[in-house]
């Protein structure tokens, strides 16, 4: 079966009556993608309304697509006398089995030296006795794998993480850098984010990877961490430059421990001076930084 | 955990009937989103709503993770069972298929104001009149 997509470059005040208009002729309805997000540019919160939106439907490919677009053709036409419209573009486009085909984006990823992120569904696999495996299913909450803040946080983690030791995930996203800390020989990982979203599918994650027995996965903040007695040989922080600087400003180096580590990604190559400078205000000692493209992971330390 | 967005898509579609046929396959498996991840959350989180049509503006990040919210239903969708009609004119220059009162769009307004980029409500009403105007539906006092 082939299905005919139909798409229009509209402005915001345009979008809502061609959305309409689409609703009527498109299969089960509309989509209405933002125009100009330009990659790695904004994070969430930040992005500027749209100047153009992209209408999206879908007919079916058969006999009766012909007297749909002409409908469709002669309601634009109307409209345009009263708001200028553009043309409808018309795709061709082949059924495919979409349930499945989002798959496509993930591969297994190796990293440093025995790291393997493997997606949930992939079976034939090459792991070798010694991999630290990490079984992941994209979805609600964000570490995949994919993105190089997560990577150069597993890479430094290998490194890094000694047996017995108790560790924090701020901001743990999917958990999987809690499930790295936990199968790299931790004793105890806490999970915090602030995203009840979050928290669940850490939960879950954590039961697929088996350490569910090594994870506390909890809603919680650095201000309830600071307010409770718990401290940690190793933190990862992986959020955003913007929200690491205010946290150190909060007393983030008094969770760790004297002697203990901390990694914090999600820094831009031009960010990581200003982060280095916050952490050595709250006590910690910057010493290796990690790159990947414009990011930068840094690792610090707490004097004895 | 650091989020970059990399797309944002509003889904107009019935409420808890979400399913990987188009719009909804093609729309996000192209940005490698867990297809059958989104329509179970979106069937959960709507089906107090069936026979809405309940927007979900979906945002998604750098690596395939993604988030969404429900917002109110479409303006033209609110239009039209107010006004009690099935669809908009084809021609909505000389064709008037139904009338709001001023009254009937102010309630719209104040639905979806909170999702709208109007500074104020009768900016908001500004907006609904047009639309009203693009669908062949007359305004009257």
């Amino acid at each position: 079966m082939k299905w005919i997509e139909i798409k229009l470059s509209v402005d915001g005040e345009a979008a809502e009556a061609v959305s309409e208009l689409l609703q009527r002729y498109g299969h089960q309805g509309v989509s209405i993608e933002q125009e100009g997000i330009m990659p790695d540019s904004w994070d969430e919160g930040e992005v500027p309304p749209p100047e153009k939106l992209t209408v999206r439907a879908y007919i079916p490919a058969d006999d009766r697509a012909e007297a749909a677009k002409t409908k469709l053709e002669t309601a634009l036409h109307h409209m345009n006398m009263m708001y200028p419209m553009p043309q409808p573009q018309y795709t061709l486009v082949d059924e495919q089995d979409w349930a499945e085909a989002w798959k496509s984006h993930y591969h297994p990823v190796r990293l440093g030296k025995r790291i393997l992120i493997r997606p949930q569904w992939i079976e034939n696999i090459d792991i070798k006795p010694d991999d630290i495996v990490l079984s992941l299913d994209p979805g609600m909450a964000f570490g995949t794998g994919t993105h190089p803040t997560t990577q150069l946080c597993l890479i430094a983690l290998e490194e890094l993480v000694q047996p017995g030791i108790k560790a924090l995930d701020l901001g743990c996203g999917s958990g999987i850098l809690a499930f790295a800390i936990a199968k790299l020989g931790a004793s105890v990982v806490y999970a915090l984010d602030n995203d009840p979203v979050a928290v669940k599918v850490t939960l879950e994650n954590a039961k697929l990877n088996q350490v569910d027995d090594k994870i506390i996965a909890q809603e919680g903040s650095l201000e309830s961490l600071l307010n409770s007695a718990r401290r940690f040989d190793l933190i990862v922080v992986n959020i955003l430059a913007r929200i690491i600087i205010p946290m150190c400003e909060q007393g983030l180096g008094q969770i760790v421990r004297p002697g203990g580590i901390a990694i914090f990604s999600g820094i831009i190559q031009d960010q990581a001076d200003d982060v280095e400078a916050a952490l050595r205000k709250t006590g910690l000692e910057p010493f290796a930084r990690l790159t990947q493209g414009d990011w930068v992971a840094i690792q610090a330390k707490r004097p004895h | 955990m650091a989020k970059k967005v990399k797309a944002i898509v509003t889904l107009q579609i019935a409420a808890g009937k979400a399913n990987p046929a188009p719009p909804i396959g093609p729309a996000l498996a192209q940005h490698g989103i867990n297809l059958m991840g989104f329509c179970k959350e979106y069937n959960a989180r709507t089906s107090n709503r069936m026979g809405e049509i309940v927007p979900a503006e979906i945002t998604i990040f750098q690596d395939g993770s993604f988030k969404f919210i429900l917002k109110s239903p479409p303006t033209a969708f609110l239009i039209k069972r107010a006004a009690g009609i099935e669809s908009g004119a084809s021609n909505p220059k000389t064709q008037t298929v139904g009338k709001l009162t001023r009254q009937q769009v102010r309630e719209i307004a104040e639905i979806k104001f909170n999702d709208m980029n109007a500074n104020d409500i009768e900016a908001a009403m500004r907006q609904i009149e047009g639309t009203c105007r693009q669908m062949g539906v007359e305004v009257v006092d």
